[in-house]
């Protein structure tokens, strides 16, 4: 996607401040190029580009930190970055972090990973022939991915306890909802289900929070890498198997629960077969309807601006509408009308 | 107030078929933009048909619920509060059906296709949906 016009003015700054920082760790000679500023994406100001030294090219990736409130559901850079390295370090499939922003940078909070080739496109990996290969295995690869994850020794990244997802993720989607005063019924449905139903305590893991088609670099042969890593906590590993399957990114596909490729089942052989805990179906439909509440939250929270910092936005707004249609997602699945 | 033809519904729509036809001369993010514009302004034409009614069938429903009385603001807060302190617990398929029921109005509202087919049938009040 090219860099528009209106987006010339103000980044020719921050292009320069990028030579910077890049020079700062490649050596003077170093040059970027093929510059490019993604227009679809989140809550980070995202710049793609390679590095040149001499003969040799890289592509990498910068993420900056946006402007974001009180109530941020995301953890910072620095926290995102380590949680990163020691997946790397462990053999997930997540882009190679390269290395954190310093002040001298004055590229405010955040970090250069390596460009990962793939489409994350939901429409595109789910539907297009050129994607039937990944599909047909991506599941397996799914349950691999997780089992590998949730294996990581938690120690060196202790700090990750401390945050409100990792603390109670149920009370912290309340917390969330509760600063903006709104009143959601259904909503209260959901979350005095979830109070009502919490499962036995499971042995506490590294999560990556933010699992699903949408946020997944997929090739023709499969899973490429893991992005977005804003959402990291610890907490119970079928938590994450839930938010995958929850059925706001089965994108028509609810036969497909997870993440709109197959069945929970292959899923949870798959993860078993890794090495993962025994997890049952029951488990992981329980942080679905988590899922549907979670993301209806955010999605109140992304109306109010709050997330990315008050501007107006016509995609934001109707978010804000678009809680209705979740809210009906969760009480029929509470009522059993949807798997 | 009496206003003059066009309608506020009508001007939303004829806004809406403006902006339908725009969207096939433009490109990436202002053509995506125009469809979430479209999106938003048939959620608008919407409320204006279905609110008043739905809004005044949904305060007599809760109303007759909680045995209260209020605005619909007042008993929504009054509902919110009741389930979250396991007041309806016990009466957990009323209070289900009684939600699902505003819910419904508000999809109706949103995006009706959403609704599943028990739901989708055009209720007698409130007009076209």
């Amino acid at each position: 996607m090219a860099d528009s016009s209106a987006e010339t003015s103000r980044t020719g700054g921050e292009l320069e401040r990028l030579r910077s920082a890049i020079r700062r760790r490649f050596g003077a000679a170093a040059e970027i190029g093929n510059v490019v500023f993604p227009t679809l994406g989140g809550s980070n100001v995202t710049i793609v580009f390679d590095v040149v030294e001499r003969t040799a090219r890289r592509r990498l990736v910068s993420r900056q930190e946006s402007y974001a409130g009180e109530n941020n559901p995301f953890i910072p850079s620095w926290m995102q970055f380590r949680v990163m390295q020691l997946a790397y370090a462990n053999k997930v499939p997540v882009p190679e972090p390269i290395f954190e922003y310093e002040p001298a940078d004055q590229m405010g909070s955040g970090y250069v990973t390596a460009f990962v080739e793939g489409e994350t496109l939901p429409n595109r990996v789910l539907r297009s022939p050129d994607f039937a290969e990944a599909r047909a295995r991506i599941v397996g690869q799914f349950g691999e991915t997780f089992a590998r994850l949730h294996s990581i020794d938690i120690a060196p990244i202790g700090f990750l306890e401390k945050t409100p997802d990792s603390i109670d993720p149920i009370v912290a989607q309340r917390d969330r909802m509760d600063a903006y005063g709104e009143d959601h019924p259904a909503l209260e449905l959901g979350f005095r289900w979830l109070e009502r139903n919490r499962p036995a305590p499971s042995p506490r893991r590294l999560l990556h929070g933010d699992f699903r088609t949408g946020n997944l670099m997929i090739a023709r042969d499969g899973l490429r890498a893991v992005l977005d890593w804003e959402c990291c906590h610890i907490g119970s590993a079928a938590e994450d198997l839930g938010w995958l399957c929850t059925r706001s990114w089965r994108f028509g596909l609810n036969d497909r629960p997870v993440g709109g490729f197959g069945k929970r089942e292959e899923l949870l052989s798959a993860y078993a077969a890794a090495g993962g805990e025994k997890i049952e179906i029951e488990q992981v439909r329980y942080w679905e309807v988590f899922g549907l509440v979670r993301w209806a939250v955010i999605n109140i929270m992304q109306a109010h601006g709050h997330v990315f910092g008050g501007r107006r936005s016509l995609s934001w707004a109707a978010c804000g509408r678009n809680v209705s249609l979740m809210e009906y997602e969760l009480l029929m699945t509470l009522a059993g009308r949807f798997d | 107030m009496s206003q003059d033809r066009p309608s506020a519904t009508e001007l939303i729509r004829t806004v809406r078929e403006f902006l339908g036809e725009l969207r096939s001369r433009l490109e990436g993010a202002d053509q995506y933009n125009t469809l979430v514009a479209s999106y938003v302004l048939g959620i608008v034409e919407r409320e204006i048909t279905l609110a008043p009614a739905l809004n005044q069938q949904e305060r007599d429903e809760i109303a007759a619920f909680l045995n209260a009385s209020g605005t619909l603001p007042e008993l929504q807060r009054k509902l919110s509060e009741n389930i979250r302190a396991g007041h309806h617990d016990d009466d957990w398929q009323r209070v289900l059906d009684l939600v699902m029921a505003q819910v419904v109005n508000k999809v109706r509202v949103v995006k009706p296709e959403s609704l599943d087919p028990m739901h989708s049938g055009s209720r007698d009040k409130g007009g076209r949906n």
